[in-house]
């Protein structure tokens, strides 16, 4: 029961000795990154150079941040160490190469760390929606197809509970209580992350 | 019972079910409740009325899964599988964003075929690219959950896969630099790049590597900007350059800035919803760019170009309303003189593939979601223009639906919700607009974008003119006296003003709505309806007297002016009452606006003699301040030899007499007395009294006459000159700019010799010199000179004025008759019949050589004559009578219809005369001709 209650994807990669949460972070962020990155225009070595960097520099502080209460802390965190890694990459690129011809990190990393730019709207948005796709994706291990159902036909396509109940054979209040219990899993899961 | 520990029988109460649900219950508490949950029907289905508000992670959820679309049907799945395999295929390069297009159109219109089958099929993706589909799929769909592709992602521009990011090659750091992806589409992508050497930024299209490789894209991708090279015009953006280098290919254009339609539309509709400001403003301001798109798109046609995927997304506005139309990439060529869509050339194989390129299904014409690609012309931009109407009047495309398919299908075979069922408030004229240009057959759309532009533009301005022209008349009845109604066309009260109310005492909502004639006294009721009927026929209806029922029960006699609206199948009646006391008021009114623009001294007097009132000429001949002047008795400033003279005279104005024309003196401001001549009046049923007077001194004589004067010869249809002694023209009435085009400054203080042809200015000064002396020279006849160059012949009568050293001159304009009478003298010389003119009394008054001859009269001795003199003896009294009669109706009367007449000789001889009598009117005089043919 304690496992379940500490589902906080936040808490779990806190928590850096169960390498198994890194790898869930991993696979939610290191995509989100990554995607991001390359639909800006940055190129292979340079998009796969900041994503590491960024990942490395959540990994060492994490334990440190501190989830103020505001909505979308941790957005904005990870948005202002994206930008900063991209600055330092800029700095180191510009020295290397002359001949470069790729976009100018070096703005986009400024309009990043502007919390009222285009690209850092584009960013919360693709952030949410990227976090929530991957949490839901992630339910199916854990739940019964039937509770994931349940949860999904109720609650996002807003059938009534008696229909789904009938249609998935289980009494009115097991779907209630299946719809619950995935909604507190997803909302614990994704707790200070997506907000 | 023995179950009772697993499930407990007392149900929780509400407050602890309420903490459940909102997952504020520790798991220890949790369980319990959930295990009796599960088993109690009862509890499960309170949980319903114990939901609290809208939780905000679900609300987010369902954002994100709202493109998932989980299936509600069986049909569904299977069409979410083909459109992720679809996308796959694209997403591993096995199939372009077009290619992938053409498959869906294809697939739409098959059934029991998935869209694998359709690409197969089309060797299009071999079997080994589908079974490595397939299996990425079944991989993705396990580990990730893949979210499947929407309407929205397939065919818009914002799909979320990533292409293999390749540079752009050996780009001259010198020349350009990259910025940043501004979008990216199927194929290319547009950043935002740096102009080095001319220091702008610009927007740089880039073929994607991945593509750049296959001839058939590069060929298409230079196709596209070659396109839109084609267009010049303020609505499209101007290509710099295209460039291949390094197996890369973009090209540049001017960067524009701006927030879509689509986002301006949404905001005005939202503010639209808020109420608040005025939603036609809005309105006005999107149909404005909506006009400049049809602009723009006319161009596009008039180069052969369509664009074929128009909608809100595709159309920039600028900070200061430049409005772009983008994304020409789907744009084709075609032939522009007759229409008639080419295949593009060197298209290879997919040329020939019906339904080669799509839209964005939403806005996607029928023939587009057909892809019958030979019938895509000019008329698919107009129903895409139609949609962006669409969007602008509700808000949203044409048509919806959870599916490329289903979207599709309605595209093709629904008709569009009407415009005004989603925005009651969408004019009926552009629903009418908007939904003929959405029609199916591209025959019964507006042909051409200008056509939509027109009937648009037409609403406009109609409109602006109809709003403007209410509020004008809104505000007339608001601030005017009169009673203003406005009836429909069932004869309903829809307005009525102020001062209706004010005169009924009966507020407007109490009288609106009313048939009107429930608002007229029964007796006139009947009568009002022929009116009524009339007035919204056209015919106006001034004076027409009812009665009306005020707020008391009793009815108010009122004189209706009534009239059918302008543009409108309305009525409306401008009242007046007829009461004692509003007719005196108006009467009075009318008195004084009329004596406050009169030359004449004007001044009412109370029953006490006190002046209540005097007007502006008044104040300024006595020098005086009307409000101290108020109140004095009429005694006060007067003469005192006048004061007894004019008592007597005030008392029998009193008692009904009208005193005219005696004069009493009037001390000024300036202590003088003048000597003035009054009338007094008084108006029978008021206690007021009127004197009007006229100052006796010359100056004011000779003014007032020269001002009579003025106003006759302004009127004139004769020219009017006042020439100063040196005969330099001071003033001209304004029939010389009518008769002989010149205006005052070309004349005034111009010798008169100027306007006179050269050798008639010698006779013209004589005739003034004559006139100084005599006092006046008449029938001068000049040939004057016109403006234009032309002459006019010009009879002056010039006059001294007695006392004055003025000259009068009145010229009229005897061009016509002049050249009338010259025609009539060729004619009575040249004519081989004889001829006879004869005034309108009968007399005659000129006759040819030919008729003298035949009756054997000597030239001219008949002149003056009666036209009987011609005729037998015995049949002149006869024939003067009937000639009488005649000359009463003139008309054409030829010989055959007359019957012949017996004629006499000077010398007694009969001869029997054949005649024809025609009219003729010189100056508005008449004569007749008559030709006399002995038989």
């Amino acid at each position: 029961m304690s496992d379940k209650t500490r589902l906080s994807l936040l808490d779990r990669v806190r928590d850096t000795e169960t390498g198994d949460s890194w790898n869930e972070f991993l696979a939610v962020y290191d995509g989100l990154i990554d995607g991001w990155l390359r639909k800006q225009g940055v190129a292979g070595p340079d998009a796969d150079d900041i994503r590491q960097e960024v990942l490395e520099t959540v990994f060492r502080e994490i334990g440190g941040f501190d989830h103020n209460g505001r909505p979308g802390a941790f957005r904005n965190w990870l948005r202002t160490i994206t930008a900063n890694r991209m600055r330092r990459l800029w700095r180191r690129r510009v020295s290397q190469t002359a001949d470069y011809a790729g976009p100018d990190v070096d703005q986009l990393a400024d309009q990043l760390a502007d919390p009222d730019s285009r690209l850092t709207r584009a960013w919360d948005a693709e952030h949410n929606q990227h976090v929530l796709a991957r949490l839901l994706s992630m339910l199916e291990g854990r739940f019964s197809d039937k509770s994931v159902n349940a949860f999904r036909r109720i609650v996002l396509k807003e059938e009534t509970a008696a229909d789904v109940a009938a249609d998935l054979g289980m009494t009115l209040g097991a779907a209630r209580v299946a719809q619950h219990r995935v909604l507190q899993a997803l909302k614990e899961y994704g707790k200070c992350v997506v907000d | 019972m023995s179950n009772s520990d697993a499930a407990d029988p007392s149900h929780p109460e509400d407050a602890i079910l309420s903490a459940w649900l909102a997952g504020k219950l520790h798991a220890a508490l949790a369980e319990p409740i959930e295990r009796h949950l599960e088993d109690c029907a009862e509890c499960a289905a309170r949980l319903d009325g114990l939901e609290s508000r809208p939780d905000a992670f679900v609300a987010k959820l369902k954002a994100v899964t709202l493109s998932e679309r989980v299936p509600q049907d069986a049909s569904l799945p299977a069409v979410n599988d083909d459109l992720a395999f679809g996308v796959l295929a694209m997403q591993l390069g096995l199939i372009d964003r077009e290619r992938f297009v053409d498959a869906s159109v294809l697939w739409a219109s098959r059934t029991g075929e998935s869209l694998a089958d359709v690409l197969v099929e089309n060797s299009w993706v071999d079997p080994a690219g589908r079974r490595q589909i397939d299996e990425a799929l079944e991989r993705r769909r396990r580990s990730e959950g893949v979210a499947e592709p929407t309407a929205d992602t397939i065919v818009g521009e914002t799909g979320d896969r990533q292409p293999d990011n390749f540079l752009l090659g050996q780009l001259s750091s010198e020349r350009l630099r990259l910025r940043q992806v501004h979008t990216s589409g199927g194929t290319g992508r547009v950043w935002r790049a740096f102009d080095v050497p001319l220091q702008r930024e610009i927007a740089l299209k880039e073929l994607l590597p991945q593509y750049a490789r296959s001839p058939v894209h590069r060929d298409r991708f230079h196709r596209e900007a070659c396109v839109a090279a084609q267009l010049a015009h303020p609505g499209t953006i101007p290509v710099h350059e295209y460039r291949e280098e390094d197996g890369r290919c973009y090209y540049t254009m001017r960067f524009v800035s701006g927030r879509t339609l689509t986002d301006l539309i949404r905001a005005a509709h939202e503010a639209m919803r808020g109420g608040g400001d005025d939603p036609f403003a809005r309105l006005f301001e999107l149909l404005t760019h909506f006009v400049t798109i049809c602009d723009t798109i006319a161009y596009a046609h008039s180069q052969g170009v369509i664009h074929r995927d128009l909608k809100g997304d595709n159309v920039l506005v600028g900070e200061f309303g430049e409005v772009t139309v983008i994304d020409w990439g789907l744009a084709k060529l075609f032939t522009p003189l007759d229409a008639v869509p080419l295949a593009p050339p060197e298209e290879g194989d997919s040329a020939t593939l019906q339904g080669e390129r799509l839209g964005t299904p939403a806005y996607m014409a029928p023939e587009q979601a057909r892809g019958t690609i030979d019938e895509i012309d000019t008329r698919t931009d107009v129903y895409g223009l139609a949609a962006i109407l669409y969007e602008i009047l509700t808000g949203r495309p044409p048509f919806q639906g959870d599916t490329v398919h289903q979207i599709m299908h309605r595209v093709e075979s629904d008709p569009p919700t009407p415009p005004r069922e989603l925005a009651p408030n969408t004019p009926k004229p552009l629903e009418a607009i908007c939904l003929q240009g959405l029609e199916k057959r591209r025959e019964d759309r507006q042909q051409t974008a200008a056509e939509v532009r027109d009937e648009v533009r037409y609403w406009m301005t109609h409109q602006t003119d109809r709003r403007r022209e209410a509020e004008s008349r809104a505000q007339f009845f608001s601030l005017s006296q009169d009673l203003f109604v406005t009836l429909a066309a069932d004869g309903r009260v829809t307005h009525v003003n102020p001062a209706y109310e004010r005169l009924l005492s009966r507020p407007a909502d109490e009288v609106v709505d009313l048939d009107y004639r429930d608002t007229l006294h029964p007796d006139d009721r009947a009568r009002s309806e022929p009116v009524f009927r009339a007035a919204l026929q056209g015919a106006a209806e001034s004076d027409f007297v009812c009665r009306v029922q005020n707020a008391a029960g009793g009815y108010v006699p009122i004189s209706w002016t009534v009239t059918r609206t302008p543009g409108d199948r309305a009525v409306y009646a401008v009242g007046r009452a007829l009461d004692e006391e509003s007719q005196r008021r108006r009467q009075q009114r009318e008195r004084e606006t009329f004596f406050s623009l009169s030359k004449d001294l004007f001044v009412s007097f109370d029953e006490d003699g006190a002046i209540t009132h005097t007007n502006p000429a008044y104040d300024d001949f006595f020098g005086y301040d009307p409000k101290r002047s108020a109140g004095k008795s009429y005694l006060t400033k007067l003469h005192p030899e006048d004061k007894h003279l004019v008592t007597e005279r005030f008392n029998a104005a009193r008692r009904g007499e009208p005193q005219s024309d005696f004069v009493a003196r009037v001390q000024r401001s300036t202590d003088e007395y003048s000597a003035i001549s009054w009338t007094l009046t008084k108006i029978p049923g008021e206690p007021t009294t009127y004197a009007v007077g006229r100052p006796l001194d010359g100056e004011a004589f000779r003014r007032r006459a020269a001002e009579a004067r003025a106003r006759f010869f302004s009127l004139s249809d004769d020219l009017f000159v006042v020439s100063d002694h040196n005969g330099n023209a001071a003033q001209i009435n304004a029939a010389w700019t009518r008769v002989l085009g010149w205006k005052p400054e070309d004349v005034v203080g111009r010798p008169h010799t100027e306007f006179i042809v050269g050798e008639d200015g010698a006779r013209a000064s004589r005739a003034a010199r004559r006139a100084l002396i005599r006092g006046s020279e008449v029938g001068v006849e000049l040939t004057m000179r016109c403006r234009d160059g032309s002459t006019r012949e010009i009879a002056w009568s010039i006059n001294r004025v007695p006392g004055d050293t003025v000259i009068y001159t009145v010229g009229r304009d005897v061009t016509e008759r002049r050249r009338i009478e010259q025609r009539l003298r060729v004619l009575l010389r040249e004519s081989h019949e004889p001829l006879i003119v004869i005034d309108r009394h009968g007399a005659i008054e000129r006759t040819n050589e030919r008729l003298d001859t035949l009756f054997g009269y000597a030239e001219s001795e008949l002149v003056g004559e009666p036209f009987e003199r011609l005729l037998d003896e015995h049949v002149r009294e006869e024939h003067r009578a009937r000639l009488r009669r005649y000359l009463e109706e003139p008309t054409v009367r030829s010989m055959h219809a007359q019957p012949r007449l017996p004629g006499m000789t000077k010398d007694g001889k009969a001869l029997t005369l054949a005649v024809s009598l025609s009219p003729l009117w010189l100056d508005a005089r008449l004569s007749v001709i008559a030709a006399m043919r002995p038989e």
